[in-house]
């Protein structure tokens, strides 16, 4: 297996990132009561990070931690409640026109369900030169021809051009799913959890695969996962999220071989470990994750947190950097030190 | 196999192979052929007239000479049942191109963009408030009495039921991951709204637009009795089978054979239209 964990260049200072996101936010208004009491859910709050290029960023955390909705944002499917996203420098909320087709054109997405995510009505050839069309590529035989080039490189063949999505396996629709994608030449991909709903024997296929396209074709990436091992193998950094706030953000292997903050630590317990004697200790958290209408004040965490303290429910704990490239929103010092 | 079947004869290859499959299906099609064949060839299948009246013969049973029967004026029933098809097929069908045209428009936008949902839903319910026939009779009052002014009036009074059936169903494919995979794709929102949304709820669309095609069979039926209808002189299965209520029990025969061709068309109809829905969905093509 190739391993994720190559060195990749250190951010040298003069490289700028590819992706800023600056305190994003968004809040869902969840129907009015008869009361006229507006709710909101609060699906992501407050988080920044950036993405460099040719950087594979891993978004984790459980379900209701808002990291899809983040990834929704960066491609356009949802409007920011506020903060900003910055591709290149250019805030992409405000992109109309020409340089939103422009930004069409650049960032992509591939979807969770490959199955859900292909139009049962179109033939792949349709599907995959969807983006092209777009993209003004009017010609058909041009269209063709790299369509064909786009399902060779996924691994599939050119003879399944005029087939139908149901002829195909969850792993091959998820290669029809990622060829559509990388068929516009993007930049920037962002993966909702693109092998969360494939066996595992596939997974590490479609892994392989998205690992050796990001490397051939330079391409960053923000990964959204909930499958610790598969972050490990393929991202560079790790974001961790929790019911919409980072908790910890760093290197892969630094934060998967000394978790910092106490929500990683216990995340990271939940992982076997990939050697034969070695010993792991469970951190088992206290309930459920609380409800996104109703936040605990403070720390998000408090609630499941085994060593939140009284001050821990006041403020709301900033995220600051605790070693070189690493930082952790926990107001725990003894803890995190 | 599935390979030969996804190359580009498939549809055709398809419809083939699910008319030979199905028998009912085919025995359906060469109904719905026969009727259309009586109705535009009437002229050369019947010797007899439509419209001439010939009192000696009033309300004859079925007999080798009138194979139908003859109704209160001694007209030919056959004649004017095959005849009658012309008008009753004609509307049935354009009523269902009506509705289906613009009630498909209006469900798809209504379905797809929010803002307009509100504007259009509360017209498709206030117009579903009325009871069918008397907004048809409506709208025929201020219309005058043609073939174009029924197919006018039943096609306003269809559309918003076919609106409902295609705002739900877009309600549903809108929230797809393949659509907002074309949103991320940068595919414009009218190929959305035809590529995507359309083509993923047409099967029922034509459930919907076969059920029309009866429903405006016998609503222009109901038209004809309360004298809102057609011209009077031409025959429709609608109108022979109310002129022949008065009969019933000296001569039933008026109303059993436009009956029957009611019912055989609608029925073919609607299992042609089954038909037609698999043959259109490639996920079923596979299997027939």
């Amino acid at each position: 297996m190739v391993s994720a964990a190559t060195e990749q260049s250190a951010p040298a200072s003069g490289v700028k990132p590819l992706v800023e996101i600056r305190t994003l936010q968004k809040h869902f208004p969840v129907g009015s009561s008869w009361s006229g009491e507006k709710r909101v859910v609060k699906a992501v709050q407050d988080v920044s990070l950036d993405v460099m290029p040719r950087h594979i960023v891993g978004l984790v955390g459980e379900s209701g931690s808002g990291k899809t909705t983040v990834g929704r944002m960066l491609v356009k499917l949802l409007e920011p409640t506020g903060g900003e996203i910055l591709y290149k420098g250019e805030d992409v909320t405000a992109m109309e026109g020409a340089s939103l087709k422009e930004y069409r054109s650049r960032v992509q997405m591939i979807f969770q369900d490959p199955f859900s995510s292909l139009n049962p009505r179109l033939r792949v050839e349709s599907i995959i030169g969807e983006a092209l069309l777009a993209n003004g590529m009017t010609s058909a035989s041009a269209r063709r021809d790299r369509v064909v080039e786009r399902m060779e490189m996924v691994g599939l063949n050119s003879g399944q051009l005029r087939r139908y999505p149901h002829e195909f396996s969850g792993g091959q629709r998820q290669r029809i799913g990622i060829a559509r994608a990388l068929a516009a030449e993007p930049e920037f991909i962002v993966a909702d959890e693109p092998v969360s709903a494939l066996d595992v024997s596939v997974q590490a296929q479609v892994l392989n695969l998205l690992l050796e396209l990001q490397g051939r074709l330079g391409l960053t990436m923000l990964f959204i996962t909930h499958d610790l091992a598969v972050m490990r193998f393929l991202c560079d950094e790790l974001v961790v999220m929790y019911l919409g706030r980072i908790m910890e953000a760093g290197p892969t292997e630094a934060l998967c071989d000394d978790p910092l903050h106490p929500y990683s630590r216990a995340l990271l317990s939940a992982s076997p470990i990939p050697k034969p004697g070695g010993k792991s200790k469970r951190i088992l958290l206290k309930g459920d994750i609380p409800s996104p209408i109703k936040l605990p004040s403070g720390c998000v965490f408090r609630t499941r947190c085994p060593h939140a303290l009284e001050e821990c429910a006041k403020t709301v704990p900033p995220l600051v950097e605790r070693r070189p490239g690493r930082t952790c929103a926990c107001i725990r010092d003894d803890i995190v030190f | 196999m599935s390979d030969r079947l996804s190359d580009d004869g498939g549809i055709l290859k398809k419809a083939f192979s699910i008319i030979w499959q199905r028998k009912t299906v085919a025995v359906c099609l060469l109904i719905i052929l026969v009727i259309a064949f009586l109705a535009v060839f009437a002229d050369v299948v019947s010797p007899h007239s439509a419209t001439a009246i010939r009192a000696s013969r009033r309300l004859r049973p079925p007999s080798s000479v009138n194979w139908f029967g003859t109704d209160e004026y001694g007209r030919d029933l056959f004649t004017r049942v095959i005849v009658g098809g012309r008008t009753s097929l004609l509307i049935g069908f354009l009523t269902v191109v009506f509705s289906c045209f613009f009630g498909t428009i209006l469900g798809i936008v209504g379905g797809y963009f929010r803002k307009v949902d509100m504007i259009v839903n509360r017209i498709i319910d206030a117009m579903m408030a009325f009871p069918d026939i008397l907004l048809a009779i409506t709208l025929m009052s201020v219309l005058s009495p043609s073939v174009s002014s029924v197919v006018i009036a039943l096609g306003i009074v269809y559309t918003p039921r076919v609106a409902r059936v295609a705002r739900a169903s877009t309600l549903v494919v809108r929230e797809l991951a393949y659509v907002d995979a074309a949103r991320v794709l940068g595919v414009s929102t009218p190929r959305i709204l035809v590529q995507h949304i359309l083509r993923n709820i047409t099967s029922p669309l034509i459930v919907q637009g076969t059920f029309i095609f009866a429903y405006a069979i016998l609503a222009e039926a109901g038209l004809s009795y309360l004298g809102a209808g057609v011209n009077p002189e031409i025959p429709t299965w609608g109108g022979i089978i109310n002129a022949g209520q008065t009969y019933i029990g000296k001569a039933p025969w008026i109303m059993w054979f436009p009956g029957l061709f009611i019912v055989l068309t609608v029925f073919s109809l609607q299992l042609s239209g089954d038909a037609l829905r698999d043959v259109l969905d490639p996920r079923l093509r596979k299997e027939c």
